[in-house]
């Protein structure tokens, strides 16, 4: 009996060990190059989530690039940084889609108000749209400014990814090698490590301007 | 760097809990230096991540969008069929209701049915969501019934009901979900969806909610002319000790007067 409870204690324990694998290996298997299985994630995820990214954002268009927007920061953390999954990853997408959408409305209302403004009050208007579009002007130059500071300070390693991939073009899988990388993972990697140094620069740099 | 500037690091990260996002979601609502200190990150992370987009990148995602529009869903962006069968259908019994009326009733009860149904409407409760009173206590489901509401709100039931349909059977909002179902098939005029939905509801849904479905179902029986329907409904309420009955009565009493 006691050995009976064993086997059923191995099988059960064996069978939830099972099932976070599960989507663990999708994207496994997408960080080692083999995309089927994401690839069908992704549909699934689309099909769930279409009806409430269209009910919230409209046309279909629209949420399908949103969707894309999300999928693409997924990508990111899930696959190439192969972080843990979250409980329910449609659920946490959807937020994510949410509240990019929600920023992108924000950005274009301001926009709007701007352009309102000009169209009721003239005289007034154009002092205000002018002080608004001179500071949306500013702040794209700062982030542009914090930018090249920030590729400036990054690495030998990270400039020589910038270099040869992003700017003349080539493919990593044809770059890890030649720079010196154990494996295609790894040059990924260093990809993403080097873009969350950039980002991370460029936050902290832009709050310390802000102060 | 500071505890807020680490939870937006782990939101991105896709790390939080249900919970601590449910969390995160409220105070990005409701609280402007966070709100702000988040749209500044964001805005970093996008001039990094629209720096780092190679051409590899820019394939991946024509990939997938190429993908996404062979899937099901690319039908939503095919223009909506105003005839689908559930319309057709509610419009037949519609035509068949109001077409039956005149040789069903004289002219004067058809009058008064449609006073009596006036009256039947304005009495319906002023239905609440639960789901926003009190201290909210957010979680994604919630969240997703806020914009429910929104959309409910706003009258537009179409999207309300995309929503509305995510919530499954154990949720703790399952049973207000059915009932704001229910009210959008019932201000979409589609009788066919609400009689079907709410015929046969499971042990899943609370029985208050299935004693205000039913005030709603008489409203809609008397809608379709079917008097008999409504009177019994109608009675049902008016046996029961609920808040419905004084009104259930009062409809009761003047259904009888005109039927006299």
């Amino acid at each position: 009996m006691s050995g009976n409870r064993a086997l059923l204690f191995i099988f059960q324990t064996l069978l939830n060990l099972k099932r976070p694998a599960t989507l663990t290996s999708i994207f496994q298997d997408a960080s080692r190059g083999n995309e089927a299985a994401f690839n069908a994630f992704l549909k699934t995820t689309w099909e769930e989530l279409a009806p409430p990214l269209t009910a919230l954002v409209g046309p279909p268009k629209e949420a399908r690039e949103l969707f894309l927007y999300g999928i693409s920061i997924l990508w990111e953390q899930l696959v190439v940084h192969q972080r843990m999954a979250p409980q329910n990853p449609s659920a946490y997408l959807f937020v994510v889609c949410k509240n990019e959408w929600l920023s992108r409305k924000k950005q274009a209302t301001q926009g709007q108000l701007v352009y309102d403004s000009v169209q009721f009050d003239h005289q007034t208007s154009d002092l205000l749209s002018s002080e608004e579009l001179h500071s949306k002007e500013a702040q794209q130059q700062e982030m542009e400014a914090l930018l090249k500071e920030g590729i400036a300070q990054c690495s030998d390693k990270c400039k020589q990814i910038i270099e040869l991939h992003l700017v003349q073009g080539r493919k990593l899988k044809s770059l890890w090698k030649e720079l010196g990388y154990e494996s295609y993972q790894a040059i990924v990697q260093a990809k993403y490590n080097c873009k969350k140094r950039l980002s991370n620069y460029i936050f902290t740099n832009s709050r310390k301007r802000k102060r | 760097m500071n505890q807020d500037s680490q939870l937006i690091q782990r939101y991105y990260r896709f790390e939080l809990s249900e919970e601590e996002l449910a969390a995160f979601q409220k105070r990005l609502a409701t609280d402007t230096e966070f709100s702000t200190l988040v749209a500044q990150y964001h805005q970093s992370q996008k001039t990094a991540h629209d720096f780092y987009q190679s051409a590899e990148d820019t394939d991946r995602q024509k990939r997938w969008e190429k993908s996404l529009e062979n899937s099901p869903s690319h039908s939503l962006e095919q223009p909506k069929n105003i005839f689908s069968w559930q319309r057709i259908a509610a419009s037949i019994l519609f035509l068949i209701g109001v077409g039956m009326l005149p040789f069903l009733l004289s002219d004067h009860e058809t009058h008064n049915l449609q006073d009596l149904l006036a009256e039947a409407k304005a009495l319906q409760p002023q239905e609440e969501w639960s789901t926003l009173r009190g201290a909210p206590s957010d979680n994604l489901e919630q969240a997703l019934m806020a914009d429910a509401h929104a959309l409910y709100q706003s009258e537009d039931y179409s999207a309300a009901l995309q929503l509305l349909n995510k919530v499954n059977d154990t949720s703790a909002y399952y049973s207000e979900a059915i009932l704001f179902t229910a009210l959008c098939h019932f201000h979409q005029n589609d009788h066919t969806a609400f009689l079907s939905l709410t015929e046969n509801l499971d042990a899943n849904v609370s029985p208050v909610i299935e004693k205000r479905l039913l005030w709603y179902r008489g409203i809609v029986y008397l809608e379709l002319g079917e008097t008999e329907k409504a009177r019994a409904i109608f009675k049902q309420l008016t046996d029961q000790d609920i808040s419905m009955g004084s009104k259930g009565h009062q409809l009761l009493q003047r259904l009888k007067a005109i039927e006299k």
